[in-house]
């Protein structure tokens, strides 16, 4: 059975990938903010004929700042999570001292072992079965405060657990905002600007190279967009199966 | 953990708590000191957050915890008070009393509240209707904002880390029952530690005035009866901050290095 502090380690080490996704996806869309600029000057040399290029580039702008404003958005909520993450291993780590602690004055009682050894894992009924330790405990009990420590940290922790469930569905509407827009806009755009640049390759090639590097870096966008809407689904499947398990204790 | 009664007499109680044996190698060893006046607990630098579990299973044994009723850290150090949030997790009322000069950065231990910035020049603390606990400066001893603590009653001197030794592991006493062959396991750490002469100087002249029957460092072996006169007389004569004083004729090589990339 896994523990919380597992899923907690589990869960940070998702939430940093989901970033790290989002670090990959920002030079991209600082590289096609640059290219724009190279392919409208080439679909001006051609005048008429690049005025629908000329079109198509400026699509792929305006997806390119959507595109930013997205991930801002989700780099918002995503300090959120990474904040609740940092609150809830704060109080973990202080339960876990005070479970170290009540072993230690135990099993100093008990002249060597502790009279019960801490598990700290996610199992139905737990929070229950603390709640019984406690209120059975002798009210002079040197154990007593910190079993009510416990009990409280609990508590914050299943809230804390509600507020990062609601907090992962919200990062996952983001990305599959981001989803959108980076893999179908960016592949027809990639389609349309790849034929445009065919019907115009007699009077200037130019036109290919620059239809060429949409196609790659629109490659590139949905293959880091995909990590990160991957990355945010099993963030928030291990949110929900947590969350779950802490309502059931 | 060792717990060892130093002193019990007239409703003053001084116990020591030290030498954890189930301590990881990576932490260096730290002694723990608990004053109870009347039925009030005062803990003397409490420790890292690492040790915790020993140490208030120990402290359990002496007194209530809700009996605690304040907590001194001598200054900022992990191995003084990084434990401070459980502390006050447990009991919110404590009085942390803290020099002045780092007031504002054990909080960051934990426990988002203010602690009581002590003076420069040392306060009382009182405790369980006494009030004659004294706070002594030991500034730059090591730390540039330092206390040490003394009690007239039991005629003890905490004196944090100055009288700190690094004892090997199968070194068990808990008093230093030969000074000079316990010179070999402080020298080291008093010449590097301790930055000043003026300062070192300062505070053995200070604390020389004072009836000291006992005097308790928070790392190594303490000093009872003779013992205490001869540290106060070894510290006098030694040359401190040797980082500095021993700095080689030459430039060192990492100096040198940075002085080339120009
Ligand atoms: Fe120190
Ligand atoms: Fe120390």
């Amino acid at each position: 059975m896994s523990t919380l502090e597992d899923n907690v380690a589990e869960l940070r080490r998702q939430a940093l990938g989901i970033n790290r996704s989002f670090a990959e996806l920002s030079p991209l869309l600082e590289r096609i903010h640059l290219m724009s600029f190279n392919a409208k000057l080439a679909s001006h040399r051609l005048g008429h004929e690049g005025l629908s290029f000329s079109v198509i580039v400026t699509e792929v702008r305006a997806m390119a700042q959507e595109l930013r404003v997205l991930i801002k958005e989700a780099e918002k909520e995503f300090w959120v999570v990474v904040n609740e993450v940092a609150t809830w291993s704060k109080v973990e780590k202080e339960n876990r001292m005070f479970q170290r602690s009540i072993d230690a004055v135990n099993a100093r009682r008990n002249g060597g072992a502790p009279v019960m050894k801490w598990k700290p894992e996610l199992a139905p009924g737990v929070a229950r079965d603390w709640e019984r330790r406690r209120s059975a405990l002798d009210p002079q009990d040197p154990t007593r405060g910190m079993w009510e420590r416990i009990v409280e940290n609990r508590v914050k922790i299943r809230k804390n657990v509600l507020a990062l469930n609601r907090l992962a569905a919200r990062l996952t509407g983001v990305i599959s905002r981001i989803d959108l827009v980076a893999s179908r806009k960016s592949d027809f755009l990639a389609i349309t600007s790849m034929i445009e640049s065919a019907r115009v390759v007699d009077k200037d090639d130019s036109l290919q190279t620059v239809a060429e590097n949409i196609r790659l870096l629109a490659n590139d966008i949905a293959n880091a967009e995909e990590k990160a809407s991957e990355q945010t689904v099993a963030f928030r499947a291990l949110a929900a199966e947590m969350s779950r398990a802490l309502a059931n204790e | 953990m060792i717990s060892e009664e130093l002193f019990n007499d007239r409703g003053r109680r001084w116990v020591y708590f030290g030498r954890d044996a189930a301590k990881p190698d990576t932490l260096i060893d730290t002694n723990e000191y608990l004053v109870v006046n009347k039925d009030a607990g005062l803990l003397l630098d409490p420790g890292g957050m690492e040790i915790f579990p020993a140490v208030v299973s120990a402290v359990t044994r002496e007194i209530a915890l809700e009996r605690i009723e304040a907590i001194f850290a001598s200054h900022q150090d992990p191995d003084i008070v990084s434990s401070l949030s459980l502390w006050l997790s447990l009991n919110d009322r404590l009085t942390v009393y803290v020099p002045w000069v780092w007031s504002l950065f054990i909080p960051h231990f934990g426990g988002a509240r203010a602690v009581t910035p002590v003076p420069d020049e040392g306060m009382a603390i009182p405790l369980g209707g006494s009030n004659d606990l004294q706070l002594i400066p030991a500034h730059y001893m090591h730390s540039s904002g330092n206390f040490s603590l003394y009690d007239p009653v039991a005629k003890i001197l905490f004196s944090g880390d100055i009288g700190a030794a690094l004892l090997p592991k199968d070194h068990t006493d808990i008093f230093v029952s030969s000074f000079d062959r316990h010179i070999q396991y402080m020298e080291a750490f008093h010449k590097r530690w301790l930055p000043s002469n003026r300062a070192k100087d300062d505070w053995v002249e200070r604390v020389s005035k004072l009836d000291i029957q006992m005097m308790v460092p928070q790392h190594g072996a303490l000093f009872k009866g003779e013992d205490v006169g001869r540290f106060l007389q070894w510290l006098k004569d030694l040359k401190v901050g040797s980082a500095v004083a021993n700095e080689p004729a030459e430039e060192p090589a990492a100096a040198k290095g940075e002085k080339k990339k120009k």
